[in-house]
């Protein structure tokens, strides 16, 4: 029996997003006044990715997850899951949506207590109409048997362990073979092997086509997916910021992608010259950049290519404010960069000595490299930092 | 079997409790019609079929004297007149023993059993009285005395005691129950009659029915009757009128079963409501559940559509159960009123109407009364059903809420602050409990101001009969001789002459057609304190009065006389004269077997009927009053009058006539105690429900109380605290609310059911036994779940989704 079929729009570079945030804002009304819980998130993610949503506690993480399965509105903003708008749906339409395209796992399981595990996976297709009867019953027990519970399938939740029942959640999300899982917090309440072993399930489902999403506070657990959106105060950081600058406090990343100013390059045009002034710091966001050193009496030598999220330009700022060596766009494409003024970077650092310590020995380490490699003409040397 | 229909087999299943509250709760108010709209529609239409089919006369007239079949005969040549059957009639003394006490009888005659026309007597066993010997026993009358046939019972004739043997049982449609009075039917040949000063052959009373019927008609031909007989030197003493469709007792009825229906269907709406806080009890609890549902693709109409599947399982489990015990009640009940009665009824029946009320009720009121938090429960969004709300979730702080918080900091520890805050914390379901409570409380105090009003109503109006007993005499006697007798008996402070006469009261101006209202005018003597009536327009009777008349302030009404009016009273014999209405007065309770009279002085009708100084009956006032004295010396006085050769025919005592009065009134009362009872029952489910669902509300609190030191006296005194003020706050508001609805609620129930304009009295002690079986209730309501909210762990509660 095959349990799952293939999305349509897989893994598509250029096809559209299967879930696209646009300028989604929320706000929360209480008696201490409005909460701005989300502001002006834009997020993107294609079919077949695996995607960590993470940020500490208040962050908006689980109120992002929500806006993505319609469980809650944008006050202002457009959600598009699948094609679908969905922030234009009604609570009935978005219930009957959810069943037919979304696999939802909660964190404290909401496995229905007077079902069996097995009853738990068929309502799904129940509510949906979705197969005939028998199929049902013969789909449960496959999906069951899947993810390692077929001999429990009669028990009721209350009589399996948490992992169990979080796995038997997975089968439920499963039921009606919807393209998106979402997963909140989905090894919360679990042991550390348990949780390996529900991730191990996870990457199965993403080989088998699914996007997987899933919302945890945990940044170790975060590394197993393709991508990272981190969270903070309600708006994600840039994930190449994140992943250029990783030891800085999640409040500076914020501030860092604010502050960043976005530039583009066409391919094979120069970025920053050796011997030039220099005022900034660079992230690569897309694409690869070249770092050039060029020989007195020699063709010029590429000390490195640098993919998205690395970095430039650290050299200068720790040195004499001039470069050391040139930086440009790979001709195989188009190249943007996120740029920080050097004033920008210094306030940055000011407030993490661990992160201008880290990048202090970097530039150190990529000067040694830049001397050795200006006297050594062979490419064998070359260094390739891709993303 | 589909998941969704076996969640909501499991729901219903498991747990039995709260579906067999829901059940029995609704169950109740189909019982409760089933029983009482079974019950009036089965009783009325027996009692109307039966009396239909006895024929019943229209007219029933009574000579003063015994005339030729002939000559009564010869009334059907009157146009209208559509037949005529003579009958006779005598009062008489009878005894089942030789020791036995005389006792009031009645032997009636036809003038031929087999062949009768009208008021048909049928005959339930052994033979119509053939022989002179021969009599036979009205078969209620009968069953209450417990004799059979074959027994002998002794009447009183020509001052000696002889022994007839029973030889038939019959029943006649128009007898009083023996619960209302004490007086026994008897029949007899015409032959056996002559014993008994009837001459054979002549008749003194007959029944006529005319063609075409209306009331009005019916008066007119008893006009021209009364003139023709007038013509021969006839006189008619009076004329009764019956209406042919509608059973005598029916008045009574159509206003008891109308009061009980209002009440049956006042239950099914408190049942509603618990089916309400049921449902809003299960719903709070799945609230979570239908989150999930809604996240996992259960739309709205699924979700809705689960929950009232499981209303109508319950309405439909009170239907399978409520109809045939309410079949069987209305049965019962029926058969005791249609035997009250005198009328049979032994096959079973239940009523189609009342069997389509009973399913409507049963599948539309858990319908009705679910919809609205099944409603509010599937509109929840997925982010509000499943979203954790940690304490004081749900608690908004209104001006209300901070109020009641301030008045619980004032003067309640915290923690029973806290109850005090909870009540508040959801005002619907609030509402929808104390309407339930105050409900019960409310028609408890009001039933209890009904009784005491009754009470205080007796009080006042056997306060103002000054004696305590009547004695009849067979013939008029003179006045000093029976007033000297009477007097002269130890225990006796004093006796007065009464006479009473038959009359007919026709208006000033009246068309002849009319008969007139036929009625008795007693005497009071002069200067008598023995009987103050309670005047409602004008004076009573006063020395030196002539042709003075008090009435009744209902023929007043019913006639549009006033206090000055002159009217004319047919005295029968002794002629038509003019009276002026000098009072109004309240008879206070008339209706059925009682009777209104006329007030005049006794010098007047003495004047008039030229019987000085001569008593019908005498009143006798004694130093003793409780019924077993009264009794002992009345039946002394009796034999002293024996002794004397003064023939007695029958004595009342007014601790008999209160007795039976309130016999009378208690067959109502008790039937409303026992709905109020009801009430407070579902009252007190459903605290127990709102508490319930409080307690699964409040589970993460109650499991913090614990981890913070609460021990179980202070979990469990928080909720039964909760329960407690929920009493108390329905007690406060019901009291305030009966004070206002009980007076109107007196005057019409004592008008509609029993003819009397009560005296309102609130019951006062009642207030206070509310008060403690308000708190009772609450206590043993609010018990059942606060021990479950005790039996929490914290590690359950702090983990509970």
């Amino acid at each position: 029996m095959s349990l799952f079929s293939r999305p349509t729009n897989e893994n598509g570079d250029g096809g559209d997003p299967i879930i696209d945030l646009r300028d989604v804002d929320k706000y929360y009304q209480s008696a201490a006044g409005d909460y701005h819980a989300l502001k002006t998130i834009d997020l993107a993610i294609n079919a077949g990715e695996f995607v960590s949503i993470i940020g500490k506690s208040g962050s908006g993480k689980s109120t992002l997850l929500n806006m993505i399965t319609g469980i809650d509105r944008p006050t202002t903003g457009e959600v598009f899951v699948n094609g679908t708008p969905i922030h234009q749906m009604s609570e009935n339409q978005l219930a009957g949506w959810r069943g037919e395209n979304l696999g939802i796992i909660f964190q404290f399981f909401q496995l229905l207590p007077a079902l069996s595990i097995k009853q738990n996976v068929i309502l799904p297709m129940d509510l949906a109409g979705k197969y005939r009867p028998k199929e049902r019953r013969e789909r449960a027990e496959h999906l069951l048997d899947l993810v390692g519970l077929a001999e429990h399938m009669h028990k009721l939740p209350s009589m399996v362990s948490g992992g169990q029942q979080q796995r038997a959640a997975m089968a439920r999300a499963l039921a009606n073979d919807p393209p998106i899982l979402i997963a909140d917090e989905p090894t919360g309440n679990l042991d550390s092997k348990t949780a390996a072993t529900v991730f191990a399930l996870f990457n199965q489902l993403v080989a088998e086509g699914k996007t997987v999403i899933i919302v945890t506070h945990d940044s170790s657990l975060a590394k197993h997916a393709h991508r990272t959106a981190l969270i903070a105060d309600g708006e994600i950081v840039n994930e190449y910021v994140a992943k250029a600058l990783p030891t800085l406090p999640q409040s500076q990343m914020l501030w860092a992608t604010k502050h960043a100013k976005a530039l583009s390059y066409k391919p094979g045009s120069m970025i920053i010259s050796e011997g030039t002034n220099a005022d900034a710091f660079y992230i690569v966001s897309k694409g690869t950049v070249e770092v050039v050193l060029p020989r007195e009496n020699q063709s010029d030598v590429i000390a490195k290519q640098l993919g998205a999220g690395k970095f430039f330009g650290e050299l200068a700022f720790f040195r004499d404010r001039k470069r050391h060596a040139s930086v440009r766009a790979a001709e195989s494409g188009a190249v943007e960069v996120l740029a920080l003024g050097y004033d920008q970077l210094n306030e940055l650092l000011s407030q993490s000595e661990a992160t201008r310590d880290w990048l202090r020995q970097i530039a150190d380490q990529n000067e040694q490299r830049n001397l050795a490699m200006r006297g050594d003409q062979d490419e064998r040397h070359l260094v390739q930092d891709l993303v | 079997m589909s998941v969704i229909w076996y969640k909501i087999w499991f729901d219903l299943w498991h747990n039995k409790t709260r579906t067999l509250l829901a059940v029995l709760s609704i169950a109740a108010g189909v019982f409760a019609v089933g029983a009482i709209f079974g019950m009036s529609e089965m009783l009325i239409a027996n009692m109307d079929s039966s009396h239909r089919a006895v024929l019943a006369t229209h007219i029933n007239g009574a000579l003063t004297e015994y005339v030729d079949r002939d000559i009564l005969m010869s009334i059907r040549e009157i146009p209208g007149v559509e037949d005529v059957e003579p009958y006779n009639s005598a009062n008489v003394l009878y005894k089942l023993r030789p020791e036995d006490e005389w006792r009031q009888g009645v032997i009636q005659m036809r003038d031929n059993y087999e062949q009768q026309k009208y008021e048909l007597l049928q005959l339930r066993g052994g033979y119509w009285p053939r022989y002179k010997d021969e009599i036979a026993v009205e078969r209620m009358g009968a069953q209450s005395l417990g004799i059979g046939i074959g027994d002998s019972v002794i009447f009183k004739v020509d001052e000696k005691e002889r022994a007839f043997p029973i030889t038939g049982f019959i029943r006649h449609p128009f007898v009083p129950p023996p619960q209302f009075m004490d007086l026994a039917f008897f029949f007899m040949s015409g032959e056996g009659m002559q014993r008994f000063g009837v001459p054979e052959g002549k008749f003194g009373q007959f029944y006529v029915r005319v063609t075409p019927y209306s009331e009005q008609y019916a008066r007119e031909v008893a006009t021209a009757i009364k003139d023709k007989l007038a013509k021969q030197g006839i006189n008619v003493a009076g004329f009764q009128y019956e209406n042919p469709d509608k059973h005598w007792g029916r008045t009574f009825l159509d206003a008891m079963a109308m009061v009980q229906q209002l009440l049956a269907l006042i239950c099914v709406v408190i049942g509603a409501i618990l089916v309400f806080n049921t449902i809003s009890n299960l719903i709070t609890q799945q609230t979570n559940q239908i989150g999930v549902l809604k996240a996992i693709g259960g739309r709205m109409p699924t979700i809705v559509g689960m929950y009232l599947v499981s209303a109508l399982v319950y309405g439909a489990l009170a239907f399978v159960v409520a109809l045939p015990l309410g079949a069987i009640v209305a049965h019962g009940i029926t058969k005791v009123f249609l035997n009250l009665f005198n009328i049979d009824y032994d096959t079973f029946h239940i009523s189609r109407n009342a069997v389509i009320l009973q399913a409507l009720c049963a599948l539309l009121a858990p319908l009705l009364a679910g919809l609205p938090p099944i409603l509010q429960g599937a509109a929840l969004t997925v982010r509000q059903a499943i979203a954790s709300y940690g304490l004081g979730g749900g608690y908004h702080s209104g001006r209300v809420d901070r109020l009641v918080e301030s008045i619980g900091a004032r003067f309640l520890p915290s923690h029973y602050a806290t109850a005090l805050g909870n009540m508040f914390r959801h005002k619907g379901r609030l509402i929808m409990t104390q309407l339930v409570l105050i409900a019960a409380g409310a028609s408890f105090l009001m039933v209890m101001s009904l009784n005491s009003s009754l009470d205080l109503t007796l009080d006042n109006y056997f306060g103002r009969l000054h004696y305590d007993s009547t004695i009849y005499f067979e013939t008029m006697e003179r006045g000093e001789q029976v007033i000297s007798l009477a007097e002269s008996v130890p225990g006796v402070e004093a006796a007065e002459l009464s006479y009473s006469q038959q009359a007919n009261l026709l208006l000033e101006g009246q068309q002849v057609k009319d008969a007139g209202l036929s009625t008795n005018i007693r005497g009071i003597g002069s200067g008598s304190d023995i009987y103050e009536p309670l005047i409602v327009a004008g004076r009573w009777l006063k020395d030196q009065d002539g042709r003075a008349l008090v009435i009744p302030r209902q023929t007043a009404e019913d006639y549009s006389i006033n206090v000055g009016d002159l009217v004319t009273i047919d005295l029968g014999i002794y002629g038509e004269e003019d009276w002026q209405v000098v009072g109004l007065y309240e008879p206070v309770f008339v209706g059925g077997f009682s009777s209104a009279n006329l007030y005049a002085p006794m010098e007047t009708l003495f004047r008039i009927s030229k019987k000085y100084n001569q008593a019908s009956h005498i009143l006798v006032r004694m130093n003793v009053h409780d019924q077993e004295s009264v009794a002992a010396l009345t039946k002394h006085l009796k034999d002293v009058f024996e002794k004397h050769s003064i023939k007695v025919a029958a004595s009342t005592t007014q601790p008999e006539a209160r007795a039976t009065n309130e016999w009378q009134f208690s067959l109502v009362t008790n039937m409303l105690l026992a709905l109020s009872i009801i009430i407070a029952l579902v009252g007190a489910i459903a605290l127990m429900g709102a508490i319930s669902i409080g307690v699964i509300e409040r589970t993460k609190e109650i499991g913090v109380l614990r981890a913070i030191g609460a021990r179980t006296h202070t979990i469990l005194g928080i909720f039964v605290m909760e329960g407690v003020l929920q009493g108390l706050v329905s007690w406060l508001i019901a009291v305030p609310l009966s004070l206002l609805v009980s007076p109107p609620l007196a005057s019409v129930m004592g008008q509609v059911m029993f003819g009397a304009t009560l005296d309102y009295q609130y019951n006062w002690m009642a207030v206070l036994t509310w008060l403690g079986i308000a708190v009772l209730i609450s206590v043993l309501a609010s018990s059942l779940p606060a021990r479950g909210a005790t039996r929490i762990s914290v590690r359950d509660s702090l983990a509970y989704a």
